[in-house]
């Protein structure tokens, strides 16, 4: 179903649950795939991707559609991992300064939900050791395969600054597996 | 020619030169595409500062990012069975549960469950361990009637002790003191002001008049030995 069905059924309260229903259907797999490969371990998604849906049920109604919905879902998943992701620091006593993502490596080797080859795990090694935002950008680009315009709409960041920072992504993985091969 | 150079033979008088089929038929217009080609040429010479420095270190950079798509597709990631279709119903009980909340007119603040488990065990298990009071048998009227009393008391002789006069006024002190010992004091201590000030004020300095007590015969002689 297009958005503006879903956003027209959320209007009336009648169909309200029925358009919420239909939004989770069609966007939960991708919200959970977004935050996972940002927090790694699959329980803190699992709480995060729950929270993430109850703060659109409660905000939708004042979605202006001045942006994509699906862009207005992934701007509220980013930036609630973002919190988790520097709460998660604090507890750890990681400094919020310290840039890379090193801090989540224990989750990635510990998590039993990870049945990739030796190459994915290697590629999300390699991503760990990138500054946050680096990780986040690159994660929507090459997996997602967002545009940057969307990306840039997600993140607030110009469209020149994310084609930056996702060259350097990938030189900086490409360095890492050249060093861990 | 046969005006310009009249001796030429008229075989002569023709352009041995041929051209195309049909060139002159075009020529205008690929004579003004040409100009237009040239034109577009000079306007597209602009590129960003730098662009050819970085443009092979881009392009190197593109087809590692292919090749690392040819090998990698996925994250790798998994999540238990059924785990998306228990998503959903986890989602709607918690929506349903707002919703409900809602109805009944009552809400909490937004962070209140995140808190309330903090602010319980503050006030209860890491309160720290304080020693209980016991209480006195007597009612509480009797002991405070009793401390008034003390304090009264206290309060009495107290004020007793501050009004008594001193036997010995601050002036009978004082006047046990010479003028000479104010003089030196004041020397030794005073500015220069307080020495000329009390020094027109204090009596006749208690100095023997010069003359006073030596006869006249001690004065002639002395004055008759000296001279």
């Amino acid at each position: 179903m297009e958005d503006a069905q879903i956003l027209d059924k959320f209007a009336d309260k009648r169909t309200r649950d029925e358009a919420f229903a239909l939004l989770l259907k069609k966007y939960q797999q991708k919200i959970y795939w977004h935050v996972r490969r940002l927090v790694i371990d699959h329980d803190d998604a699992d709480d995060l991707v729950q929270d993430i849906f109850i703060k659109v049920w409660k905000n939708l109604e004042n979605f202006r559609e001045d942006a994509q919905l699906y862009t207005w879902l992934y701007r509220i998943a980013t930036n609630e991992c973002i919190t988790f992701l520097n709460k998660k620091k604090q507890r750890q006593n990681v400094s919020l300064d310290d840039e890379n993502s090193a801090y989540l490596a224990d989750s990635l080797t510990d998590t039993g939900y990870f049945n990739g080859t030796q190459a994915q795990l290697k590629l999300q090694q390699a991503l760990l050791t990138l500054p946050e935002k680096q990780r986040l950008v690159f994660n929507m680009k090459y997996f997602d395969d967002l545009k940057y315009e969307e990306i840039s709409a997600i993140v607030g960041t110009s469209v020149g600054a994310l084609k930056a920072s996702y060259h350097l992504a990938v030189k900086k993985i490409a360095q890492f597996f050249e060093a861990n091969d | 020619m046969e005006e310009k150079y009249p001796s030429l033979p008229s075989a002569l008088h023709v352009n041995p030169y041929t051209v195309p089929d049909g060139y002159f038929a075009d020529l205008k217009q690929r004579t003004l595409a040409q100009c237009r080609l040239s034109e577009m040429a000079e306007g597209m010479g602009e590129v960003p500062t730098g662009y050819f420095d970085q443009l092979s270190d881009r392009i190197v950079t593109k087809l590692k990012e292919q090749q690392l798509k040819e090998t990698i597709t996925e994250a790798g990631f998994t999540v238990p069975d059924g785990y998306f279709e228990q998503l959903e119903a986890q989602v709607r009980i918690q929506q349903h549960g707002i919703e409900k909340g809602t109805k009944s007119g009552f809400t909490v603040p937004e962070t209140y469950f995140d808190t309330l488990q903090q602010t319980i065990a503050s006030q209860t298990y890491q309160q720290p361990s304080t020693t209980p009071i016991r209480k006195m048998g007597r009612s509480k009227w009797m002991g405070y009637a009793a401390a008034a009393c003390v304090a009264l008391a206290v309060g009495i002789v107290g004020v007793n002790q501050l009004t008594a006069e001193d036997p010995t006024p601050t002036s009978n002190h004082l006047a046990s003191v010479s003028d000479q010992e104010i003089f030196n004091y004041l020397e030794l201590y005073g500015t220069d002001n307080d020495v000329a000030y009390i020094s027109e004020q204090l009596n006749e300095v208690d100095e023997p008049v010069i003359g006073e007590g030596i006869s006249a015969e001690d004065i002639e002689a002395y004055l008759n030995h000296t001279l």
